[in-house]
């Protein structure tokens, strides 16, 4: 903290003997040839190399000392267009309209504030993402977030399996993720962050704690929203790739839009991989022969997996009409996806599975509907209706026993593998659910802007088995859960664009109807209704004090109510828990960037800190005891901590980019007396499995003509580390022989060529290239060394 | 003295002397008739009395001379006897073997506590039960450990999470894991409940019947290697099956605790006790053992429905709630003991519900020693729910199995359920841990036999929502 502050102090020195003086300002918006606008571009005044970047609106303000200089709009993959300006043109708003371009500007590229940038400086602590420089390689989406501050993403396995993200130390279902703002939880696992490539998405904003309206959701710990392209110009983009552990993946994306503003959008992929990846070590073992004693596989004689291929394909198809009078965009939409993977593993490598499987299909229909300037100038409406149907089935049939030699080693008439003896199981779980969202904006006078975003959702969940009793079958009656959330905003953007603000005020509304078969004298159905709502509300600010320094705080109380596994169970290793409560938490992040600094004409270096504090009570968290591998969600009565995060970006000639981040948390066990009044022995301890402590490194270089003029070459080398953490509450028990999640440090590369044509590229990826043994969850080993070949193919026209 | 025993030798002398031609000789008592005679009583005679020898190597004449050896006490009935305790006899004592071969006497070993701490499980060997405090802070090991057994040093735990049964060395730095067995080798499913010595050199693991029949698995400690595992097919009983069982060795037979009826419904209960013998460890040759004092089970659930007494004999209790069964169709039956003595029940029926005023069920019994059992009996009125078992609804009762006696400890009202395993009895101490739920967990010691206040407080567990779910000794 003594750093910030010296920080803050010396920057507000410099700020009280900066003095300047305006002669005159132009302002104006910057449209593409549909007339659509355009952010992020930079209008630069040439002789000084100074100047602004469009907003997220297209818009711009610029301050001109004097005379009649030349400005320069320039933007990625736009042609640069020049004007001469003079003073007359305070009064008149300039319309600048720029073509696209398929060459690069490198000139003033790292001068522009990318629309990443943009919105990093709403006030909102949020890290956005753009990914057009990673599209063609063979990243994951999930690999990709991994590296931003703060973020942590653990992953139980290898492609397609179980994830969690932690954002500053919140996690699972306190994190919430959406697609163009539209809540991912009803796309199903396949259309998921999971497993989209990253090609589909444009942009990833990562919001920690303070979740603006726009993303309406009980997200209490932070938000993660891919933005896809909004553009409306014509493409094709396919991709295959291949590669370790036989994975294939495809991609098929495109958009055509016809005169008449016929507008089609497809996105398709396709993913499959056997997952085979080798473990060894701990709890990857199989028993000898007659005397049971344990034969653990190691390093150099390991154990593949064998029931972990993992198969998807997901298609959405888009049909409609842009850039009417009635309609910025109106979408008819049809999202079908199919998943199937093997079921390898228990809740550790200890168990293992060699036939339990999973299928999931989804089909949801939906409507979109944007539209800027409606009835009134200022009024911009959004609008989004759905229906979504996900079946999945867990199919556990099977009588045989499997180890990790892949061998049946005997068989159990009562079958089932998870089934513990128990029976055979083909569970199927049906959600029917309708999501609508409306979001609307209305600029005010004196440059405020009113925002309204109403969510509304609501989900009926059956399930069946055809080998249970009823009464042992979850949801085997409808379960109705609806929720809405509702969010008021009133954003400023003042003393030329220098301070932005934003409050807001949201409205949580929950309301549950669960049937239960309930055994008395004989089996009755007990509907338990549940109806619960909540306030909540929060700011975040920004002031730019210099281009080169802006602070900025946000701050939110919030409350996210249970979801129906946590308070239900899932009927198979999770108990319902009757007294669970909602989770609150009150969230402040406080945050300075400074920069781009620029060291002589090449070298540029922006810092970027932030801390922040959470307090969470109630906090719900999955609870196993007993040795019995069930367990229940509980709420750990009060959470409290801070952390902070830093992130260094230097770039060298625009070539060349290193970045540095790291996050530190301090989150602690925040009550002194139990809910007995007995003192209580794990106040002040650290959060049982969180990791606390993790950095990134990465390089990323580009070349241009090197092999052949007009080809370009992107290489990548990325390093993530993660400190050791304990299973379990850090202070009980001897702490040589406790659990932990061991430290990991994991390298991955790449490298991209695009052809002269920019048309075709090549790209080869390496992850975990030391094939170190890694593990984000405890006795869940992650895949070794891997590597991928694709190859993209860019049809624009 | 010396006058008198002058006179004695003059006597003989002249005894010899005044012979009429026969030799006379000194004959020493025999009393004991082991050969040996008593230097201290003799006489003279020509011929050899009866009761008297010629030799005087008897320094005892009221004990017969025998060839004694030491013999080395084997608390843990491991075969192993313990160096440190030993007495002499020319037979082999009770309780005694030949050798003093088990080494194990380390500090802070002494006992396993198994606790559960603000939702967490762990264990910790200690050597105080009765003062201080136990705590786990920066102290004891991870996991769960209230299915376990504990002998020679080394402490066996059910693992279930990681599907192991793990082999623990009690060292005074604490456990540390040495081997495991994969449970899923054993028996498909790889799944447990139960764990006990048999007191034969083996590990027995139990588990309530599927499909296929009851896992079980023989594991001898010696090699730590499974020597037999398997499934134990139950027969059927008038078209039941048996729903759920633990058992109890006794020599070359094993007595399973069942309770019978329709296994998918758990519903048309038998109306009687009944027991399925094997012989032992083949697991073969079924009889069916049946008792009408009462009806429900005598498997137990949390720990065992059978113990076998000093003398051979083996008691059971009856589980008849509809807590357990979710019906309650027993409900009405009484909680009561029996016993099966030489291979099949007698008309031994000790009806505990009859000494309470009000309808009762036994969750829990444990037996103590010296014909005492403790019970944990709960009122079904304070239990409605199952969860009303995690509340203080349980008490003690001391069950004098000889006089049919049933006499209420005035222990703090606590739950018993959680408890899995109580091993730790000393001389004439029975330990137990008393967990008030939103309260303190402390160990009792109790007198066996000493009454409704025959206990003393010991030490007391440290943490929030804390319980202890077994007791070990690991003498």
């Amino acid at each position: 903290m003594n750093a910030i502050r010296t920080t803050i102090l010396s920057f507000g020195l410099f700020f009280a003997l900066h003095t300047g003086f305006a002669q005159y300002t132009v302002s104006g918006t910057v449209t593409d040839e549909l007339g659509v606008t355009l952010p992020g571009v930079n209008v630069i005044i040439k002789e000084t190399r100074t100047g602004t970047s469009t907003d997220l609106d297209g818009k711009f303000k610029l301050k001109i000392v004097g005379g009649t200089p030349l400005l320069v709009f320039s933007g990625v993959g736009l042609e640069s267009k020049e004007i001469r300006i003079d003073p007359s043109y305070a009064s008149k708003p300039l319309n600048i309209q720029l073509n696209n371009s398929l060459t690069e500007l490198n000139d003033v590229q790292v001068v522009a504030e990318s629309k990443a940038t943009k919105i990093e400086m709403k006030g909102f602590s949020v890290a956005a993402i753009e990914t057009a420089q990673i599209k063609a390689q063979s990243l994951e989406i999930n690999s990709v977030l991994g590296r931003a501050p703060g973020v942590r993403v653990r992953k139980a396995g290898g492609i397609g399996s179980d994830f969690e993200y932690t954002l500053n130390g919140l996690s699972g279902n306190a994190i919430r993720f959406f697609i163009d703002g539209i809540p991912m939880d009803y796309y199903g696992s396949s259309y998921s962050i999971n497993n989209l490539p990253v090609a589909l998405i444009d942009r990833i904003d990562i919001y920690k704690g303070v979740v603006p309206v726009e993303l309406g959701s009980d997200a209490l710990g932070g938000a993660i929203n891919l933005v896809t392209n909004q553009n409306i110009d014509n493409y094709t983009a396919a991709s295959y790739s291949y590669g370790s552990f036989n994975t294939h993946q495809t991609s098929l994306h495109g958009q055509w839009r016809f005169k008449s503003g016929f507008t089609t959008k497809l996105s398709a992929f396709y993913t499959y991989s056997d997952n085979n990846y080798k473990v060894w070590g701990r709890n990857v073992f199989y028993g000898e022969e007659g005397t049971g004693r344990i034969i653990e596989f190691t390093k150099d004689n390991p154990a593949e997996r064998f029931n972990d291929d993992f198969q998807t394909v997901s298609g959405k198809m888009d049909i409609g009409f842009t850039k009417k009078k009635w309609a910025d965009q109106f979408f008819i939409s049809l999202l079908a996806s199919d998943q199937k993977k093997g079921v390898q593993t228990g809740q550790t490598m200890g168990h293992v599975y060699g036939e339990m499987r999973n299928k999931e299909k989804v089909i949801m229909p939906s409507v979109t509907y944007q539209k800027k300037d409606l009835i009134t100038k200022g009024l911009n409406v959004g609008a989004f209706a759905g229906y979504s149907h996900i079946k999945g089935v867990t199919v556990d049939t099977t009588t045989a026993r499997y180890d990790w030699r892949g061998q049946v080693i005997g068989t159990n008439p009562s079958g089932g593998e998870i089934g513990r003896g128990g029976s055979k199981s083909i569970y199927t779980l049906k959600d029917k659910s309708f999501v609508s969202r409306i979001n609307t904006t209305y600029q005010l006078p004196f440059d405020f802007k009113l925002g309204f975003n109403f969510l509304y959702s609501d989900t009926e969940r059956t399930g069946n088995d055809p080998f249970a009793e009823d009464y042992e079958i979850p949801f085997l009656l409808p379960q109705n859960v609806a929720s809405h959330v509702a969010g008021l905003s009133l954003e400023a953007v003042k003393f030329e664009e220098k301070l932005h603000a934003n409050v807001f005020l949201k409205k949580y509304g929950f309301t549950s109807s669960i049937n239960d078969l309930v055994y008395t004298t004989e089996y009755e159905t007990i509907v338990t209704k549940n109806d619960v709502s909540n306030w909540g509300g929060g700011f975040a600010a920004s002031y730019r004090f210099f281009p080169n320094f802006l602070l900025k705080s946000s701050m939110e109380q919030a409350t996210r109510m249970p979801s129906a596994t946590e308070a239900l169970g899932d009927g198979i290793t999770i108990d319902s828990n009757p007294d669970i409560q909602p989770e609150q938490s009150f969230n402040i992040n406080l945050g300075t960037v400074l920069g781009r600094y620029e060291i002589g004409a090449r070298h540029g270096i922006k810092i970027a800190v932030n801390g922040f504090y959470r307090k969470v009570t109630d906090q719900l968290q999955l609870n196993v005891s007993g040795g019995q591998e069930t367990g229940e969600f509980i709420n750990i009565r009060e959470v409290a901590g801070t952390g902070a995060e830093f992130e260094m970006i230097y770039d060298y000639d625009n070539k060349l980019k290193f970045n540095l981040n790291g996050t530190y948390l301090d989150f602690r066990n925040n009550q002194r007396v139990d809910e007995n009044g007995r003192d209580n022995i794990l106040y002040g301890d650290r959060l049982r499995n969180q990791p606390y402590f993790m950095a990134n490194a990465g390089l990323e270089y580009s070349v241009m003509d090197l092999i052949q003029k007009e080809s370009k070459i992107f290489t990548y080398l990325q390093s993530s580390y993660v400190h050791e953490f304990f299973l379990r509450w850090p202070s009980l028990g001897n702490a040589d022989t406790k659990d932990t999640i061991p430290t990991q440090l994991v390298f991955d590369a790449g490298v991209g060529y695009t052809f002269p044509s920019q048309k075709i590229t090549l790209a080869v990826d390496v992850s975990n290239m030391l094939n170190e043994q890694v593990y984000d969850n405890f006795l869940l080993q992650k895949p070794g060394r891997a590597i991928f070949f694709k190859i993209n193919y860019q049809i624009t026209q | 003295m010396f006058c008198c025993c002058l006179m004695a030798t003059t006597l003989v002398f002249m005894a010899c002397s005044d012979d009429d031609g026969c030799t006379e000789t000194t004959w020493y008592a025999d009393t004991d008739n082991d050969g040996l005679g008593n230097p201290a009583s003799s006489t003279s005679a020509c011929e050899q009395p009866d009761g008297y020898v010629s030799n005087s190597d008897d320094e005892d004449d009221t004990v017969a001379y025998c060839e004694t050896s030491t013999w080395y006490e084997d608390a843990d009935g491991d075969g192993l006897g313990n160096g440190d305790v030993s007495q002499e006899a020319c037979d082999q004592p009770d309780g005694y073997v030949a050798n003093a071969n088990d080494e194990f006497d380390v500090a802070n070993t002494r006992y396993t506590v198994s606790a559960e701490v603000d939702g967490e499980s762990y264990f910790i060997t200690i050597d105080e039960l009765m003062s201080g405090s136990i705590s786990i802070v920066g102290n004891g090991s991870e996991g769960f450990a209230g299915i376990a057994a504990s002998t020679g040093g080394y402490l066996y735990i059910l693992n279930n999470t990681e599907g192991l049964l793990d082999k623990f060395e009690l060292t005074e730095n604490g456990p540390v894991k040495e081997d495991a067995i994969s449970l899923s080798a054993l028996t498909a499913g790889g799944f447990f409940r139960y764990i006990q010595l048999d007191g034969q050199g083996n590990i027995l693991l139990l588990s309530n019947p599927g499909d296929s029949g009851a896992p079980y698995a023989i594991v001898d400690i010696e090699t730590f290697a499974a020597t037999s595992s398997g499934f134990v097919t139950f027969p059927t009983i008038d078209g039941k099956d048996n729903l759920w069982s633990n058992a109890v060795v006794q020599g070359n037979e094993i007595y399973f605790g069942t309770v019978y009826g329709d296994a998918a419904t758990w519903t048309e209960l038998t109306d009687s006790l009944v027991t399925i013998k094997f012989d032992y460890p083949a697991m073969t040759n079924p009889v069916a053992l049946v008792s009408t004092a009462s009806a429900g089970m005598v498997a137990g659930y949390r720990t065992n429905g059978s113990f076998v007494t000093e003398n051979g004999d083996i008691y059971q209790y009856n589980m008849t709630s509809e807590l357990w069964y979710e019906h309650d169709e027993v409900a009405d039956k009484p909680s009561v003991f029996v016993r099966i003595k030489d291979g099949d029940y007698d008309d031994y029926v000790l009806d505990v519900s009859a000494e309470f005023d009000e309808p009762i069920a036994i969750w829990n019994a444990w037996y103590a020693g010296n014909g005492i059992a403790y019970a944990n009996v709960v009122r079904v009125a304070d239990t409605p729910e199952w969860g009303d078992l995690l509340q203080n609804t349980g008490t003690l009762v001391e069950i004098n199995l000889e006089t049919k006696s049933v006499t209420e400890l005035n222990l703090p009202k606590a739950t018993f359920r959680d408890i899995f395993t109580l091993g730790l009895i000393e001389g004439d101490k029975f330990y137990v841990p008393v967990s008030i739920t939103g309260g303190e967990a402390n160990i009792y010691e109790i007198t066996i036999g000493g009454g409704a206040d025959g206990f003393t407080k010991g030490a007391s567990l440290d943490g929030s929502n804390v319980s202890i779910n077994g007791l070990f000794s690991n003498q």
